[in-house]
This record gives C-alpha cells, structure tokens and sequence, in this order.
C-alpha cells in the first residue's frame, strides 16, 4: 500500500497539523481564548494584564474572535466607570479543544525519538 | 488585524516542541485566570464567615447596643463586600451558584441561632460563643470546598 508509505499523500494529509485552528494560530488570540477557557467571564483589564499586550493588540484580536464566534463582548458600568467582559463562547471552547488536540498530536510526534 | 498575527503566507506550523512550549503556555494561563477567579471567591466568603462571628456576637452578648452597633458595621460590610466583588475582573465557573448556596445555608444558620439564642440564653457565653463559630461554617465551607476540574484545559 504505498499510500500508506511515510511521505505519501495520505501521510501528508493526515498530519495533525491540518486539525490546526486558523483562528487560533495567533498567539495573542490563543492566549486569549486560553485565559477565557479558564473562567466563565473576565474583564478587559484582567485579560490584558494575562496576556501581558497593549489595550490596542488585545482590542484588535477580540474584535477578530469576535467576528469568528469564538468570543462574547459586553459592555456594563461598575461604579460609574465601563468596564468590558468576555466569555468564551461554546463554539470558542469547541475550537480550543480541537487547536489543542492538534498540538498534542504534533508534540508526540517526537515521542517515539525522545523513547529511544 | 494584527499584520504579525495574519501573515500573507500558510500559517506557521509548529514543530512537536513548539507545539509543547504552546501547550504549556496555554495551561499556565488558563490557570492563572482560574486562580484569580476563585482567589477572590474564597477571600470574599471567609471575610463574609469573620464577620458573620462577629455579628452573632455582637448581638447575643452586645445587648441593644450590641445589636444596633453589630447591625451598622454589618450594613457597611456588606455594602463594601458586594461593590469589591462586583469590581473583581475573572469569574470562575459556578462562582454564583457557590455563593447563593453558602449565603442560603449561612442564612437558615443564623435565623435559627439567633431565634434559639436569644429567646432561651441571651447573654450566655458557652451559648454564643459555640454559636457565632457555628454561623461561620455554611460560609467557610462553600468557600473552601475544592474547585471542579478544568475540562478544555487540564492542568
């Protein structure tokens, strides 16, 4: 079964890479959706000081997960002063899970090598 | 859009050891968001648990100047208790249900202390001591009751 050789088509396109979430190649928007995955909701604030990046990188990738689906943005006032929360949508955590099993998947390709 | 975060080119694809250091970037900041969300949880139920001593008493050994000073220090804690919480940036799953159960219990614990107590041994220490202690215990327990597992990103 030469399909089945390593290298083949078949070998290519079962490669855990292809299981990667486009979305979350980002860095900063998979630390975000990681910090969200964590909580039922977090702050602006709180985000931003996680992920350690500027108000304007962090606004710029939510409003992008925003538009994927992955996140929910709302708006209140605390104390006379607004504050903006995110929650991680169940399409987001869904997406997480997958992102993070193709990267487990990639990570124990080394396995086998590192058993020897 | 990030111009470093939306390259022109097929995304990088990580090797298994990038993909490992990923791995464990995102845990550790699942994790440091976790933390903080149940951090102030459990700071905000045990102050509740002090002063919730404090009140019974206040009330069972203080008289009516017990009562009236217990009733207006407890008016400003909890004033000042809900405005902290409500300004706390990370919710942590069940941090509602978790409170509502504790504030319940707490709430059944005390009605009944205070009823018992001061119809049948106002002013008896081995009475409200033990009692005070006892109203505690609804509060430190659903704050300290372990914290369920994180099922997207395990530790």
């Amino acid at each position: 079964m030469t399909a089945d050789r390593p290298g083949s088509r078949s070998d290519v396109e079962h490669h855990p890479r292809h299981a990667l979430d486009d979305v979350l190649q980002s860095p900063v928007r998979l630390s975000v959706v990681a910090a969200l995955s964590g909580v039922e909701r977090a702050d602006f604030t709180t985000l931003r000081d996680t992920i350690e990046v500027s108000d304007s990188a962090l606004s710029k990738q939510l409003t992008a997960l925003e538009d994927a689906g992955y996140v929910e943005i709302t708006k209140d006032r605390v104390a006379r002063r607004a504050r903006t929360r995110v929650r991680l949508t169940d399409a987001g955590a869904a997406a997480l899970r997958s992102h993070l099993a193709a990267l487990r998947a990639i990570a124990e390709l080394s396995l086998p090598a590192a058993a020897d | 859009m990030n111009s470093a975060d939306q390259p022109a080119t097929p995304p990088h694809v990580p090797d298994p050891r990038e993909a490992a250091e990923v791995l464990e970037r995102v845990s550790r900041l699942a994790g440091r968001t976790r933390a903080q969300g149940w951090r102030w949880v459990r700071l905000y139920l045990t102050g509740w648990a002090v002063a919730s001593v404090g009140l019974v008493l206040a009330i069972g050994l203080g008289g009516r100047v017990g009562f009236f000073v217990g009733m207006g220090a407890w008016a400003v804690i909890v004033a000042v208790g809900t405005t902290w919480a409500n300004r706390q940036g990370a919710t942590a799953p069940g941090t509602a249900r978790r409170i509502f159960a504790g504030a319940i219990t707490w709430a059944v614990v005390y009605g009944v202390t205070i009823f018992v107590g001061t119809t049948l041994w106002p002013g008896l220490v081995t009475f409200w001591v033990p009692a005070a202690l006892v109203s505690a215990v609804p509060l430190l327990l659903a704050a300290w009751r372990p914290v369920p597992r994180d099922v997207t990103v395990p530790a």
